[in-house]
């Protein structure tokens, strides 16, 4: 069954092909809603007002571009719609410009995505909601300012934060692995 | 490591990550694309219902609406509310007349010298909205009267230009009902004539007010059972009709000592066709007793067919010559078979005397009854065969003529079961299995055969007790 037969399927009412397209999409979306909700349970509700909304506005689809990137749209919009009020922390100056990050690439490879998702979902409303759009999702600084409503200086600086604080949850998680494992080791030998 | 390598770094790790969600969800979002769907459904179901009752009223309202017409205006003035200059004065009333039932029609005062711009309005009526023609023209005579009696109380000047006859006629199957005055006012209107000393009741009275006539079978009687309790009798009047089962026996006659013979030959030439009874009975009720007394009429027909094999008939022609009676033509002679077929038709009037027991509960019941019937009149026609296998009249013609039956056949026996069904307090329906067995044979003592009679009925009636 094709992407077009599928979405035709469902936007005739046919039940099958709802559920069809709901098993081809919901688990990458319940990732994308786990990095933006603060909570499983506010997780599940994005996944489930989501696909509401894809199923009640399929019809505005023009069949141009990816599917997939219109329902993750919708999901994302979703999601920043149930925290309309996030509050940014004060802006600060001059953070685009720190030095790069101490941090090794196998330090982020090891990470379980799963850890990895949990990580970004524990950052602050502000920094969490910026990181996901900008850098995972590809949205430009001046796009994620204007769906949020706030300045464009202001989600660079978010960002810049919550790379640094995700930085020193990984690096804080990868000590504490070492340290498990030199105890590990210690109490072998 | 750069920011953006970092960034590249969990993008990779994260954007395509799958993880499983709880089974609810689909169930959630299933639940909710169903509910929607039923939703948008409801709702377009009830906006094409709107849109249904809309488009009927107002056609309803632009093509069933009885012509309302205001002269001093236009022949075209149909809306419901219409503004109009006064005839005399500066106030600009406002016209309201409901033309949808005749009841809201209000009438002027009848203080005529305190309207000063009185409308005539004919109103035809739908005919459909009456049960008969009749019950309508009748309103509309003594209608007529009272509206000519007011009208000419009214200054000629006010309403002379009103009474002109362009009013149209109704059409064939509608019924001009009346022409009447009609005017109404508001409030605000009553207020301003009143600072001009015009005086107008608030509340005024109808005038005249017809209302139509209802349809008697839409009277709804909340009893649905008549009390019985407390009264001495209660009389009621009964109407009833029949299918009947007629049981005919013939028996010979053993004082005469007749051969069997003619009976053999009467049940094949003889056999029953249709029979049906009717009647009415006044009945008297005393708490579980019941009495009844009425006329009753029977009738039954049956059939007489003969062929016979040996006919013969001779014609002579005679005519007059030269004075004289003579044979004029050799005789015509016919013969062979020939086929007879009569409806023999007995007739019984007779007045029934019946009385009973009537159990009653809640709107139905039933009641036991037993008496006797006193025959009045007992009518007969048609043929038959004789003993001699000669067509005879059942009724004799010729004072030669053999009598077979009697004239009046006397009592009889009767008994019945009747189930009732209250439709409402005063009215009953009935089922009624009935036997009449008339007592004596029907045939005189001197015909060679006793013959009798047993009828079996079904009644089927209304009754209706007589109580103011």
């Amino acid at each position: 069954l094709s992407e077009e037969e599928l979405i035709r399927g469902c936007l005739n009412g046919q039940a099958k092909h709802q559920n069809m397209l709901y098993e081809q999409y919901a688990r990458k979306m319940y990732s994308v809603c786990l990095r933006y909700a603060r909570s499983t349970a506010d997780a599940t509700d994005i996944l489930q007002d989501g696909f509401i909304k894809v199923f009640m506005s399929l019809n505005t689809f023009k069949f141009e571009g990816s599917f997939e990137g219109w329902i993750r749209k919708t999901m994302v919009r979703t999601a920043l719609r149930k925290y309309q009020r996030i509050r940014f922390e004060m802006e600060e100056s001059g953070l685009e410009f720190l030095p790069d990050f101490g941090i090794e690439a196998d330090a982020v490879s090891q990470l379980a995505e799963e850890e990895l998702i949990k990580m970004i979902a524990n950052l602050p409303d502000g920094y969490r909601v910026v990181f996901n759009m900008v850098a995972i999702e590809g949205f430009s600084h001046k796009e994620a300012a204007d769906l949020l409503g706030i300045k464009e200086s202001t989600s660079r600086s978010q960002l810049t934060k919550a790379r640094q604080k995700l930085v020193e949850d990984i690096e804080r998680r990868d000590n504490d692995e070492r340290k498990r494992y030199l105890k590990l080791f210690d109490s072998v030998a | 490591m750069s920011h953006e390598e970092f960034d590249k770094l969990v993008q990779n790790k994260v954007e395509n990550t799958e993880i499983v969600p709880p089974a609810f969800v689909w169930q959630n979002v299933e639940d909710a694309i169903r509910q929607r769907k039923k939703k948008r459904a409801f709702f377009w179901w009830m906006g094409g219902t709107a849109a249904l009752l809309a488009g009927f009223s107002l056609y309803y309202n632009y093509t069933n609406k009885q012509p309302i017409l205001d002269n001093s205006l236009s022949l075209a003035a149909k809306t419901k509310q219409e503004s109009f200059v006064a005839t005399s004065g500066e106030v600009k009333p406002t016209i309201e007349v409901t033309n949808t039932a005749l009841d809201d029609v209000t009438m002027p005062n009848k203080n005529v010298s305190s309207i000063n711009n009185a409308q005539i309005y004919q109103i035809i009526v739908k005919s459909s909205s009456y049960s008969s023609k009749n019950d309508l023209e009748n309103q509309n005579a003594e209608f007529q009267k009272k509206a000519n009696d007011f009208t000419q109380s009214v200054p000629n000047d006010l309403i002379s230009d009103h009474l002109t006859s362009n009013f149209p006629q109704p059409s064939e199957n509608d019924f001009l009902l009346k022409s009447k005055i009609v005017e109404k006012r508001t409030d605000k209107q009553i207020d301003l004539l009143a600072q001009k000393g015009i005086s107008w009741d608030k509340t005024p009275k109808p005038y005249l007010n017809i209302k139509p006539i209802k349809p008697f079978w839409r009277k709804k009687n909340n009893r649905s059972c008549y009390d019985f309790s407390g009264k001495n009798a209660v009389f009621m009047l009964e109407a009833y009709v029949s299918p009947l089962f007629v049981q005919r026996n013939l028996a010979a006659n053993t004082s005469l000592g007749t051969e069997q013979g003619l009976i053999e030959k009467r049940n094949t030439t003889e056999s029953n066709s249709f029979a049906i009874s009717s009647g009415v009975r006044g009945a008297a009720i005393w708490g579980p007793f019941i009495f009844r007394a009425g006329v009753n009429y029977n009738q039954f027909t049956e059939i007489f067919t003969y062929k016979n094999p040996n006919w013969l008939n001779v014609t002579t022609h005679f005519g007059y010559v030269d004075g004289k009676l003579v044979e004029i033509a050799p005789p015509t002679i016919e013969y062979g078979e020939k086929y007879i077929k009569s409806y023999n038709r007995f007739s019984f009037i007779d007045v029934p005397l019946l009385a009973g027991i009537e159990l009653r509960k809640g709107r139905g019941g039933i009641s036991l009854n037993a008496g006797i019937s006193m025959n009045a009149f007992f009518g007969k026609r048609g043929s038959m065969l004789s003993l001699n296998d000669e067509i005879v009249k059942v009724k004799p013609i010729k004072p030669t003529d053999e009598k077979i039956f009697k004239s009046n056949v006397g009592l009889s026996a009767l008994g019945s079961m009747q189930t009732f069904y209250h439709y409402n307090a005063k009215t009953r329906f009935f089922i009624e299995p009935t036997f009449q067995g008339i007592l004596k044979p029907v045939t005189v003592t001197k015909y060679a055969l006793e013959q009798r009679y047993k009828l079996w009925g079904l009644k089927l009636g209304v009754a209706r007790i007589l109580d103011k």
